[in-house]
Order: C-alpha cells, then sequence, then structure tokens
C-alpha cells in the first residue's frame, strides 16, 4: 500500500472506538481513537487524518468537530454517526457537506461502506487536483 | 305472534346490533394486542441480532429498546384486559416484577440471589452471582464435560450481605470518593478498608448458608480439604486481574477455617494492586462484588499452566506447557525450575520440544496451607508428564480454546492415578504480538475467495477447519471436532455439536432464528442464508470463515487467525454485549408453552416473553369463543362459511385483509374468495391429491367423518369448533375431526421477525397406545422439519419462528397435508413398524397408508 489513510474515531462510549479501531486497522487504515471530544479536537490540530468519524452527542458537539476537522483538512472526509437521528441534524449534515450520516445501531458493513467511498473520494479528489 | 315472541325478537335483534358494534371494537382491540406483540417480538429478536458482532451499538441503544419493549409488552396487556373486561388484571403485577428487574439491570443494579450455589447450579445468566471465573468453570463443566473439582461458590450476593452487616460499603464510598478527587488518603482508607475486611463478623444467615453448604460438601468429599479461589465480577473478563486476587489452598473443610480463607479472598479486592486498577479503568471496579469458589483440592501429583498459544513463538503455531510436580503453586510463582513442553497446535499434535530440569523443590499441602518440599531423588530428573498426559493437555487446551473463541491461559492438575482436572481457564492475553496488520488486505489476492457477502451473518469471528457437509440430521452424530458444518438450512438441533464446530454455514436461514440465537450463546461463527454455499465447498477440505467481513477463503489463511488470536477485544466480554446478553436472557425465553395445562395462567409468567404468549393466547381464545356463539355466527357479516371440496365445516372470521373484497356480502365463500396467505397455504396442503384419504379407509372412517364433518348445515353439537381467524397474513385455526383436535397459530408475512408457526394437536378416539404411536409420527415429522417439538401422552405442541415467507408457507401446506394425513391415523396404528412407514411415506409424498 502506496500511502496508509488515517482515521480518527471519536465517540464517548469506549465500546464504540474499541471496535472500530480493530475494524479499521484490519481495513488497511491507520486509526486513532478519541473517547473525548476535547482530547479529540485537540488532536486536530497536531495528527494528521484524512476520515473522521464522529459521535454527534458527547462532550462537545459533533458538528464543532467537523467545523474544525474541515478548517484543518479541507479534504477531509467527516462521517457522523448518532443515536439522536432526528430530521433536523440530518439535513443539517447534509447542508454543511458531512460526508455520511448514520444512525446508531447501525451494521458495520454500512459504515465501512461509507469509510471506503470516503477514501475513493479523496482519492480521484488527489488525482484531478 | 304473540307480545312475548315479538318483544323477545326485538329484544333479540338489539342485542345482536350490540353485539354488532361490540365486534367491532372487539376486534380492534384483537388486533391492538397482536400489534404490540408483534411489535415486542420484533424487538427481541432485534437485540438479539445485535449480539452477533455485526452491528455497532451502545448503552443509549440499550437503554432505547429495553424503554420500546416494556412498553409494548404493557400494551399488550392493556389490550388484552379491555378485550377481556380487566380479566387478567394479575398480568399488570407480574409485568411490573419482570419490569423493574429489567430496569434494574440496565441501571446497572444487581439482582439479589442465593448466598451459596453449587457450581452445579450456576447457569449462563449467572455470571454476576458467582463472577467470572466460576461461571466459566460452570460453562466448561456444562457444555465441554472437562472434569472440574467438585465445589460451591459464595456468591456476589453473600458478599454484599458481608459488607452491609460489617457496616463497611460506606468505607469503600469514601475511598471511591478520596480517589475522585485524588488526594492522598487514599492508600490508608484501603489499608482499614482491607482489616476490617479481615476483622468482620458473618450474619446468622451466611453463617447458616455456609454451615449447610460444607455439611453437603463434606457428605460428598469427606474431609478433602479446599480451594478457596476469588471470582470478582469483572474478572477474568475485559480485565483479567491476573494474580491480583488471593487463592488459598489447602482449606480444612470446617467453617472457622474457611471464614478465615473467605475472609483473605473478599480482602484481596482491596488489595495493594487495587487502587491503581481503579486509577486506571475507573473507580467503579471499586463496586465490583468478589464471590468466592470453594473446590475440592484435587491430591496433585503434577500440576501446571497450558497456553494455548505459546508467546514464545514468532510463529504462534505451538502450545506451551509447563509443570512441576506437586502443587500448581510452584509453576505459577516461578520460584523454582520447571519442565517446559511445547507441542504443535496442528493435529495430532507432535510434541516438539521437551525441556526436562531438574526439579529439586515442589510444593505440597502442608498441616496448613501449603509447605515447600524437596523432590525425591528418583523423580528430579524425570518428566512430571507422560507424553500422553501431554497430548490430552494440548487437546483440552485446544477445545478450550475453540469453545471460548480466543487463546486462553489454562491451570490443570493431573492426580495419582493420572486423572486430568480443569481448575481454571481465561483468555490469554498476547501483549507485544503485534501481528503484521499489513498483510491483512493482501490476503485477497492470495486466497481464493468461496464466497463474499453473502447471506447474514449470524455470529461473528474468524475460524478455519475441515468441511463437513451434512445431509441429514443423524450425521450430527459423525461431526468432527472443529470441522465447519455446511447445511441445506438453519436448525436448532445442530445446537448439539455446537461447543466443538469451528464455524457454521448455511444455504437457507435467518439471523434471528432460534439457530443463530444458540450460535451467539456458543460464539460460533455463523453466516446464514448464503444460497448455495454447500456446493461451492468440498467436503474435508479446509476453509477459512471470516463472519466478521462475512468471506469465505479456500484454505487456512493463517495471517487472519493469527491476528483474530492476537487481537485483545473479545466483544462477548464487553460491558455492553453481557449487559444486553442478561437482559436478553430476563425477557425472551419461553417457559409457557402449551396453553392447555393448568399452569398456563397470569402467576407461571416468568418473561416477557411469556407474557406475551398468554396475552396473545387469550386474544385469540376471546375470538373463538366468540365465533361459538350461535348470535354471532348466524350474522354472515361476522362469520362465513367456507365450501371446499373436502369436508371440514370451517367457520371463518375475516379481521380485515383475509377475504376479497368482493366477496365481502357472502355467507358462503370458497378457497378462491380467500386472501390470506397462511390459510390459503394450509388448505393447498389439506386438499393435496391424495391426502384427505377416505377411500381404503373406508369400512372405518366413512361413516366417522360423514358424521362428525361432512355437515352442510352445521349441527349444534359442532358449531364453532371448526374456525378460522384469518387476516392477510394471520390465521389462528382450531380443528375438531371426532375426537381430535388441531390447533395453529401463525404468522406469515414478508417481515421475517414476524413470524411463527404453532401448533398443537391432541386427543383421539383410539386405544391409548395407538394414539401415543400418532403422536410419535408427528413429532417425527415436525422434527424433520425443525420444529421444536413438545410432547405429553396424547399432547403435542410444535413451534417454530423467525423464517422467511416462502419458508412459512412451504411448512404450512405441509402441516396442511399432515392434518389430512393423520386425520384417521390413529386407527391404523396397529404397530410400531407402521409409524417409521407412515414417516417414510409422508416425507416421500405417498399419503395412502393402505396401499401395501
Amino acid at each position: 500500500m502506496s500511502h496508509k489513510y488515517r482515521i480518527m474515531v471519536i465517540d464517548d462510549e469506549p465500546i464504540v472506538g474499541k471496535r472500530l479501531n480493530l475494524v479499521f486497522k484490519k481495513m488497511g487504515y491507520d486509526v486513532l481513537v478519541y473517547t473525548s471530544g476535547k482530547k479529540a479536537l485537540e488532536a486536530l490540530d497536531t495528527e494528521p487524518f484524512d476520515v473522521v468519524v464522529t459521535d454527534l452527542k458527547m462532550d462537545i458537539d459533533g458538528f464543532e468537530v467537523f467545523e474544525k476537522a474541515k478548517r484543518k483538512n479541507p479534504r477531509a472526509k467527516v462521517i457522523i454517526i448518532t443515536g439522536y437521528a432526528d430530521a433536523h441534524n440530518a439535513r443539517r449534515a447534509l447542508q454543511e457537506g458531512v460526508f455520511d450520516f448514520i444512525p446508531k445501531p447501525f451494521r458495520l458493513d454500512d459504515l465501512k461502506n461509507a469509510v471506503l467511498r470516503a477514501i475513493e473520494n479523496i482519492k480521484n479528489e488527489d488525482k484531478t487536483s | 305472534m304473540g307480545i312475548l315472541e315479538k318483544l323477545n325478537k326485538l329484544f333479540r335483534s338489539k342485542q345482536a346490533s350490540r353485539e354488532r358494534r361490540s365486534l367491532r371494537t372487539i376486534f380492534a382491540r384483537f388486533r391492538d394486542v397482536i400489534d404490540a406483540n408483534t411489535r415486542a417480538l420484533e424487538i427481541m429478536a432485534d437485540m438479539g441480532e445485535k449480539l452477533s458482532g455485526d452491528y455497532i451499538f451502545d448503552m443509549a441503544y440499550i437503554r432505547q429498546v429495553t424503554d420500546e419493549l416494556s412498553e409494548a409488552v404493557f400494551r399488550s396487556i392493556h389490550n388484552l384486559n379491555l378485550l377481556c373486561q380487566n380479566r387478567y388484571e394479575k398480568l399488570y403485577q407480574i409485568y411490573d416484577q419482570i419490569n423493574a428487574h429489567l430496569q434494574a439491570l440496565v441501571e446497572g443494579k444487581e439482582k439479589p440471589g442465593p448466598l451459596v450455589v453449587t457450581l452445579e447450579e450456576v447457569g449462563p445468566e449467572d455470571i454476576d452471582l458467582v463472577g467470572g471465573k466460576m461461571a466459566h468453570l460452570a460453562e466448561i463443566k456444562r457444555h465441554l464435560g472437562l472434569t472440574i473439582p467438585y465445589g460451591f461458590v459464595l456468591t456476589s450476593t453473600a458478599f454484599r450481605d458481608y459488607m452491609r452487616f460489617n457496616a463497611l460499603e460506606e468505607l469503600v464510598e469514601r475511598l471511591k470518593e478520596s480517589l475522585e478527587r485524588e488526594d492522598s488518603s487514599g492508600e490508608e482508607q484501603r489499608k482499614e478498608l482491607e482489616k476490617r475486611i479481615l476483622a468482620g463478623k458473618l450474619s446468622p444467615e451466611l453463617t447458616k448458608a455456609i454451615e449447610e453448604a460444607l455439611a453437603k460438601y463434606r457428605d460428598k468429599c469427606g474431609q478433602r480439604p479446599l480451594v478457596v479461589r476469588s471470582s470478582a465480577q469483572e474478572e477474568d473478563q475485559e480485565l483479567s486481574f491476573a494474580g491480583q486476587f488471593e487463592t488459598v489452598v489447602n482449606v480444612p473443610p470446617e467453617f472457622d477455617a474457611l471464614v478465615t480463607a473467605y475472609q483473605r479472598v473478599i480482602a484481596s479486592l482491596f488489595g495493594p494492586r487495587a487502587l491503581s486498577y481503579a486509577r486506571r479503568f475507573g473507580t467503579h471496579l471499586l463496586d465490583m462484588a468478589m464471590a468466592a469458589g470453594c473446590l475440592e483440592l484435587v491430591e496433585a501429583r503434577t500440576s501446571g499452566v497450558l497456553f494455548t498459544v505459546n508467546p514464545q513463538d514468532p510463529d504462534l503455531d505451538t502450545i506451551l506447557i509447563t509443570a512441576n510436580w506437586g502443587l500448581g503453586v510452584a509453576v505459577v510463582e516461578g520460584r523454582f525450575p520447571v519442565d517446559r513442553f511445547v507441542v504443535s497446535r496442528t493435529d495430532p499434535n507432535h510434541i516438539v520440544e521437551k525441556e526436562v530440569v531438574e526439579k529439586t523443590h515442589c510444593y505440597i499441602p502442608g498441616a496448613k496451607g501449603i509447605m515447600e518440599a524437596e523432590v525425591p531423588q528418583n523423580l528430579r530428573k524425570k518428566p512430571c508428564l507422560t507424553d500422553d498426559e501431554i497430548r490430552a493437555l494440548a487437546k483440552m487446551g485446544l477445545s478450550l480454546e475453540r469453545y471460548f473463541k480466543r487463546p486462553q491461559d489454562i491451570e490443570w492438575v493431573v492426580d495419582a492415578k493420572g486423572w486430568l482436572y480443569l481448575v481454571q481457564s481465561r483468555p490469554l492475553s498476547l501483549p507485544g504480538k503485534s501481528i503484521e496488520i499489513d498483510v491483512l488486505p493482501t490476503i485477497r489476492q492470495k486466497y481464493e475467495i468461496i464466497a463474499e457477502k453473502k447471506g447474514r451473518v449470524a455470529q461473528g469471528g474468524v475460524a478455519a477447519g475441515p468441511v463437513f457437509v451434512l445431509q441429514n440430521l443423524n450425521e450430527l452424530d459423525h461431526f468432527p471436532e472443529g470441522a465447519v458444518l455446511v447445511a441445506p438450512r438453519d436448525s436448532s438441533h445442530f445446537v448439539r455439536i455446537m461447543p466443538k464446530a469451528a464455524a457454521i454455514l448455511t444455504d437457507i436461514g435467518s439471523p434471528t432464528s432460534h439457530m443463530a440465537t444458540l450460535c451467539r450463546e456458543f460464539r460460533v461463527p455463523a453466516i446464514v442464508g448464503m444460497g448455495d454455499i454447500t456446493k461451492r465447498v468440498t467436503p474435508g477440505e479446509m476453509i477459512t470463515v471470516d463472519a466478521d467481513d462475512n468471506r469465505i477463503y479456500r484454505g487456512k489463511v493463517e495471517e487472519l487467525l493469527k491476528y483474530q488470536a492476537a487481537s485483545q477485544l473479545d466483544l462477548a466480554e464487553t460491558k455492553e454485549f453481557r449487559l444486553l446478553r442478561k437482559i436478553i436472557h430476563l425477557v425472551s425465553p419461553l417457559h409457557l408453552v402449551d396453553p392447555l395445562v393448568k399452569e398456563f395462567r397470569p402467576e407461571s409468567c416468568r418473561s416477557f416473553h411469556d407474557l406475551l404468549r398468554f396475552c396473545h393466547e387469550k386474544a385469540v381464545q376471546e375470538l373463538v369463543n366468540l365465533g361459538k356463539d350461535p348470535q354471532t355466527l348466524l350474522d354472515k357479516h361476522i362469520t362465513k362459511k367456507l365450501d371446499l371440496p373436502i369436508p371440514t365445516g370451517i367457520l371463518v372470521i375475516d379481521l380485515g385483509g383475509g377475504i376479497k373484497a368482493e366477496a365481502a356480502n357472502k355467507d358462503h365463500i370458497t378457497f378462491e374468495d380467500l386472501e390470506s396467505i397462511p390459510f390459503k397455504a394450509v388448505l393447498s396442503g389439506m386438499l393435496e391429491p391424495g391426502v384427505w384419504q377416505t377411500s381404503a379407509v373406508q369400512m372405518h372412517v366413512k361413516d366417522f367423518i360423514s358424521s362428525m364433518i361432512k355437515t352442510p348445515d352445521l349441527t349444534p353439537k359442532y358449531i364453532g369448533e371448526n374456525i378460522a381467524v384469518i387476516s392477510t397474513y394471520y390465521l389462528n385455526l382450531s380443528l375438531r375431526f371426532g375426537y381430535h383436535f388441531n390447533i395453529l397459530d401463525t404468522y406469515c408475512s414478508p417481515n421475517v421477525r414476524e413470524n411463527h408457526i404453532y401448533f398443537r394437536f391432541i386427543g383421539g378416539a383410539a386405544d391409548l397406545t395407538k394414539r401415543g404411536r400418532r403422536i410419535r409420527l408427528i413429532e417425527k415429522i415436525l422434527s424433520y422439519y425443525d420444529f421444536n417439538v413438545v410432547t405429553k401422552g396424547d399432547l403435542l405442541v410444535a413451534r417454530l419462528a423467525n423464517i422467511p415467507v416462502e419458508e412459512v408457507e412451504h411448512l404450512l401446506r405441509m402441516i396442511g397435508r399432515l392434518i389430512g394425513f393423520t386425520r384417521q391415523l390413529d386407527v391404523l396404528m396397529k404397530d410400531d413398524l407402521v409409524v417409521e412407514e407412515a414417516f417414510k411415506r409422508f416425507i416421500s409424498g405417498k399419503y395412502n397408508l393402505m396401499q401395501a
């Protein structure tokens, strides 16, 4: 693999991070896991990343993560996973350019496919630019 | 017309119209019960499926679904009471009890249990009661049949009782607070707590329970001493706490000695390392209870430890066994040199390395506790295990690893007679074994993929083994240890081989089937509904099942297996999975199966599933009783007579969508007027050529049938005996033929989770022996079709749930044929051979028993 893409996982429920860590590593990605939104925000300043998978309701709002991630790395893709998948949040996510919005609980395949698509998009954008 | 007659007529018509109006309400209520039940069963199936590992869920999900479930079950009870004029108010009380348990579970509160239990009494739901270590031992004893020393457990409830009786709970709270404040008084408080536990007293209840347990123990084991082992709630699960808690060896089976040992064990919960653990993993660890296992001390000739994966082997291809004469302490502590054996993990488990050292010292039981002893000269240089014993140990280790689906760290003992005992098995962590994860994405190029993303994952995990293609259930007897079972369809009968199966794959099946649930209990990786997997593999060939990614490889994918072995997360042991499993154990077992027994009453309901079953049955009963009322019978808007080419005299009550709109005003309808999917399926089975036998048994049966069934006008005697309550997807059919009854309740919709078949057969005119044979025949046939069948005398109850619509239709046609086929059979069941013959004929579609 020429370049190892890096996925940042942010969720205050430890089990989510633990599992996604294994799943994404097995897919061949580099993974960073945070159970605190605040710590993740700090990490966005220092750590490189390509895809961010974040919860919505934590110590901070998931949209805050989205905004900072886009500011730091405009080519990054952000996927929101949430137990609070109401129409308002879904619409907002769509409008603001969140890559995918997946309500919890979800099948792992759904998230894996979203990540694959995100990486595919990044690759294509890199080619054209 | 006399005045009285007029009044009577007027009154009747008024009553009839009132009946009609209320009937509409009754139907609405009935539907409300069924809807609530369907929703509740759907939620329970959904919860089960989440355990497959194929989903990401969190505590928020658990809280949400338990709330929804509680609400749906309540709705079912409430509507049943509206339907039946509050005849079942008792259900509310039962509901409240179960719901209180459920809420307590979700909030993390423990359900108190007995103070002492024997190891044999420990069940799968008792993990919090007896702690991780003892729960695992009990599970191994139950499912793998390995020899485990006799013993009992002083439970978590005993621990709470002890802490409460000595007013120690407050100290724990204070310790937690100071840890959270990160002040310096923590260590001092810990020491105080430890000291006070060691000096505490037992409550009268606990004293009595321990005395009784000891008396029972002495009856069984005499004066054999005990080993008292820690079994904390979280121990040997997500966190191993290896070596942190106390084990007291050689405790005389006397009250005072046992209590002293017990105090030492539970005090170790607050031992020197407790604080660092709590700081690292959270102060909630200080809330956990410490159960203590009291097991017979085996007269050890040799003891030791076995790692199913040798951490010193870079390829992770071998097993490591370390052993010394005497007690296991010598090996665990590592104070003396010990023998070291390395065995191949692959069959036939060759011993690849034997390092026999000079063993000068060992531990043996002393007058009190254990003592160091010199090994006699003649034994010092002798291997302390024979080759046969080494291989037996290796096999035991691998079967434990196969069962728990991850490498194990095992403590074992061999006694003077050469008997092998297991005393502990826990997950082996292989820290620092960073598997080359980068190779994983490349294995797709290296190995042939047999199937990918086919079917649904019933249970995640990775395993490899030789293929065993199952043609019929009898072959399960020859299922080899460690093979991959490949079968045409799901079957709950597979439970027999689950403890030794590497994985299970099926052509047809559902992740919510009974088998899928069992796979989750046994952690057997399983993918169901793969279409044609039986045709894609060859019996005996090695395949690797990656149920985590839903992919099957040809050959043994070592990279994947090693990755799996080294991965640190055992999903089944995480807090969320354990909680969800406990909830499922509380809500979904069905104890209330047979509505005919006197135990079928609200007081017998022990789970939500029982409550739902009860509500369903009583709601249907209410409708059936309604159908029996001559007044409603005469009302053609409510009941219709079904005219079939065979004489059945069935009255139909349509709840909605069961009959074509154009037939709505008819009072006689035919098969063609029906829309109900399940009803049409059953009837087409009954109507299949040759099924409705009359010709061959004319002498016996013709009159019998015509008098009982062939009733163009219903005789009052049997009014309401043959009734079908239907809707588009639903059928409740009560059929009485002469002296026997068939009752069929089924849901057959596009939604797999809603679907079920419940079939009950009872009675018969012939003598008891013949009737018994007929029941045996029906049992044999329904078991063949994978129903869960229970029989009692001449009563049979068969159930099946969560099956796809086509499958339900297929099975209902079979039941239709069976109803026709068995109608007169009891008269013919002259000997046991007929059962076998009739079975074969039915299966092969030859329904005429009289034709030789």
